[in-house]
C-alpha cells in the first residue's frame, strides 16, 4: 500500500488557511484592545476620584468626623456634610416609596392584565419617559410643581417634596421596564399550574408570579434608587439648595449631587471647598457601588 | 389481531357511574377545527387514556374538561360537557371552583418557586382550608404519592431541587390535596426517566381507587399497561373508544389498527 499518496482532501486538510488565521487574530485583537481600554478608563476614573476625594483628609484640612458632622459653613471652613448626605438618602427613599408600588403595578398591568394594549401603548410611553432629558423634568418641576406646592401645600415650594415628586417620575420608567422583564421571565408553566389548582388571576399574580419574579423586581427597585441617588440636574432645580436638616418636606435642602453641580463652577481647585466636592463625589461613588453589590446579592438565586 | 403482551386485562368490576359526558363537543382555535363532534363518556374511578398522533386534539379535549381553554383568547367551544350531570359552562359554575374538582397535572413538572410544603399549602390556602388542617393534609398527600419518606426532613427547602420524577409526584400531591373527583394528566411521564415513569404508573393504579383519572399519552404502550379505557383520536375526531384490552387486541376501526400496528404516527 502506497503510504505517501495524497488525496485532494488530505492536501486540503494539511494546508493551513492563512486567511482564516489572520481573521481570527484580527477579531481577537479588536475585542482585547476594546476591553483593555474600558478597564483602563474605569480604573483611572476610580483612582482619580478616590485620590481627589481623600485629599482634604490626607492634607489634614478637614477631619473625617468634621466631614460627617452637620456643621456646614464653607466661609468658616466648616464642611460638615451630614445633612447633605441625608438629603440624598431622603429624596431617594421617598421617591422609591412612591415609585416602587406604582411601577410594579404598572408592570403587572402591562404583562398580565392587558398584554396587547400594554405592549402597544404603555411600552412606547415608558420608553419616551426614559428619553426625556433630566433638565426638562427639572424645568417642569420648577415651573409647575414648585409654585403649586408653595401656593397650595406649604413652604416656598422648593424642598424635599418637590425633589421627591420629580425624582419619583424620573425613576418610574426604569422600575417599570425592568419589572416588566422580570415578570415576563416567569415561566408560563407556573401560571398554568396555578390556574389548574383553581387559583384566580389575582391569586396567581400575587402569590406565584410576583413571588417568582421577586429578585428581578428588587433589582428594578434598587436600580431605580441608584438612578435617583445619582440624579443631579433636575433635583438641583427644585430642591432649594440650602443644607438644612432634611426631615421636613417643605424646607429647602441639599443633596450631594445638587451641591456638586451648584458649586463646582464657583470654586477653584486649590480651595478646600472644591476638594470637599470631590469627597462628596467619592461618597456618591461608594454608595452606588453598594447599590450594585446589593443587586448582585439579590439576583444570586438562593436555590438550585 | 394486534400483539400487545402487556395489555391490561379487562376488569369486570368497573363502575357504571358516569362522571364526565361530552355531547357534540366542538372546539375551534381561530380557523382551525381542533375537535369535531366528540361524544365521550368517562366512568367513575377508572383510568381512561387518550392516544393518537400529535395534533389529534387529545390535549385539547383534556383541557376542555377543566376549562383551561378559557385562558386562550381565540378558542371557541360549542356543545356540552357534563360533570355528574352538571353543565360546566353554566353561568353558575366558576372555572376556579370547577378546577378544584378537576385537577390537572402537566407534561413538564411545574412545582412553584416555593418550598415543598408551600407548594401543597398554596393549593389549600386558595381554597380557604382552615390553617390548622394544612400540615395534616400536606403530610397525607405526600404519603399518598409516596414522597413523604423522601422529603419529610426537607419540607421547607425549595421544591426545585427535587428530581424530575419527584417534582412530578409533588405536582400530583398538590392536586390530590384539594380532594378533587377527577384528575387530568397531560403526558405526565414524557419528560421523565423509565424508573420515575414506573413509579407514577403504579401510583395511578392506587389513585384510581379514589379518583377518576384521564391520561393523555404519546406512548401507546403506557396506555395499554395502565388504562381501563382507551380512546383513539385522529385529526380532531374521536375514532374509537372502548375497553383497553379490546382496543389493543381487536380494534373496530381500521384507522385505530393502522396506528397501533405502527403503520403511521
Amino acid at each position: 500500500m502506497e503510504k505517501n499518496e495524497k488525496t485532494s482532501l488530505a492536501v486540503q486538510l494539511q494546508t493551513p488557511a492563512k486567511r482564516m488565521f489572520w481573521m481570527e487574530w484580527r477579531g481577537r485583537s479588536i475585542t482585547y484592545i476594546s476591553v483593555w481600554i474600558v478597564i483602563l478608563v474605569l480604573l483611572s476614573l476610580l483612582w482619580f476620584i478616590t485620590s481627589k476625594g481623600l485629599q482634604p483628609f490626607l492634607n489634614g484640612e478637614v477631619t473625617l468626623s468634621q466631614f460627617f458632622s452637620s456643621n456646614w459653613n464653607p466661609q468658616d471652613n466648616k464642611f460638615g456634610s451630614l445633612y447633605i448626605m441625608l438629603g440624598s438618602f431622603m429624596v431617594t427613599i421617598c421617591a422609591t416609596i412612591i415609585s416602587a408600588p406604582l411601577g410594579i403595578s404598572a408592570a403587572v398591568f402591562m404583562t398580565e392584565i392587558a398584554p396587547k394594549w400594554g405592549k402597544k401603548v404603555l411600552q412606547p410611553t415608558t420608553e419616551i419617559l426614559v428619553g426625556i432629558p433630566s433638565v426638562v423634568y427639572g424645568f417642569i418641576g420648577l415651573t409647575l410643581l414648585v409654585p403649586f406646592i408653595g401656593k397650595f401645600v406649604g413652604g416656598v415650594g422648593f424642598g424635599l417634596l418637590a425633589g421627591t415628586l420629580v425624582l419619583s417620575i424620573m425613576i418610574l420608567p426604569t422600575i417599570i421596564s425592568i419589572s416588566v422583564d422580570a415578570i415576563e421571565s416567569v415561566p408560563q408553566k407556573y401560571r398554568e399550574g396555578s390556574y389548574a389548582l383553581g387559583a384566580t388571576r389575582w391569586q396567581t399574580i400575587w402569590r406565584i408570579v410576583l413571588k417568582t419574579a421577586l429578585p428581578g423586581l428588587m433589582t428594578a427597585v434598587v436600580l431605580g434608587m441608584a438612578r435617583a441617588f445619582g440624579e443631579a440636574l433636575a433635583v438641583q432645580m427644585v430642591i432649594g439648595n440650602v443644607p438644612n436638616a432634611p426631615f421636613d418636606f417643605f424646607t429647602s435642602i441639599s443633596t450631594l449631587t445638587s451641591m456638586i453641580t451648584q458649586n463646582m463652577g464657583n470654586t477653584v481647585p486649590s480651595e478646600t471647598f472644591n476638594q470637599i466636592l470631590w469627597s462628596m463625589g467619592l461618597v456618591l461613588l461608594l454608595i452606588t457601588l453598594v447599590f450594585i453589590l446589593l443587586i448582585r446579592f439579590i439576583t444570586r438565586r438562593r436555590d438550585a | 389481531m394486534l400483539d400487545f403482551p402487556f395489555v391490561k386485562k379487562r376488569d369486570p368490576e368497573l363502575s357504571n357511574t358516569v362522571t364526565v359526558e361530552t355531547k357534540k363537543l366542538n372546539v375551534h382555535y381561530g380557523s382551525s377545527h381542533a375537535l369535531k363532534n366528540i361524544d365521550l363518556t368517562l366512568y367513575e374511578k377508572t383510568i381512561t387514556a387518550f392516544i393518537g398522533p400529535s395534533g389529534c386534539g387529545k390535549s385539547t379535549l383534556l383541557r376542555c374538561i377543566n376549562r383551561m381553554n378559557d385562558t386562550i383568547a381565540n378558542a371557541k367551544i360549542t356543545g356540552d360537557i357534563l360533570i355528574d350531570g352538571v353543565n360546566i359552562h353554566a353561568d353558575t359554575i366558576h372555572a376556579t371552583g370547577l378546577r378544584k374538582h378537576v385537577g390537572m397535572v402537566f407534561q413538564k413538572p411545574n412545582p412553584f418557586y416555593k418550598s415543598i410544603f408551600e407548594n401543597i399549602a398554596f393549593a389549600l390556602r386558595i381554597h380557604q382550608t382552615p390553617k390548622k388542617d394544612i400540615p395534616v393534609i400536606v403530610e397525607d398527600s405526600l404519603k399518598r404519592v409516596g414522597l413523604w419518606e423522601e422529603v419529610k426532613d426537607r419540607l421547607h427547602e425549595s421544591a426545585l431541587q427535587l428530581s424530575g420524577g419527584q417534582q412530578q409526584r409533588l405536582c400530583i400531591a398538590r392536586t390530590i390535596a384539594m380532594n378533587p373527583s377527577i384528575i387530568l394528566l397531560d403526558e405526565p411521564t414524557s419528560a421523565l426517566d423509565p424508573i420515575s415513569t414506573e413509579k407514577i404508573e403504579k401510583l395511578l393504579q392506587t389513585l384510581k381507587q379514589d379518583f377518576t383519572i384521564v391520561i393523555v399519552t404519546h406512548n401507546m404502550h403506557q396506555a395499554a399497561r395502565i388504562s381501563d379505557y382507551t380512546a383513539y383520536f385522529h385529526l380532531g375526531n374521536m375514532i374509537e373508544i372502548g375497553h383497553t384490552e379490546q382496543i389493543f387486541t381487536t380494534p373496530a376501526q381500521t384507522k385505530t389498527e393502522d396506528y397501533l400496528s405502527g403503520k403511521f404516527g
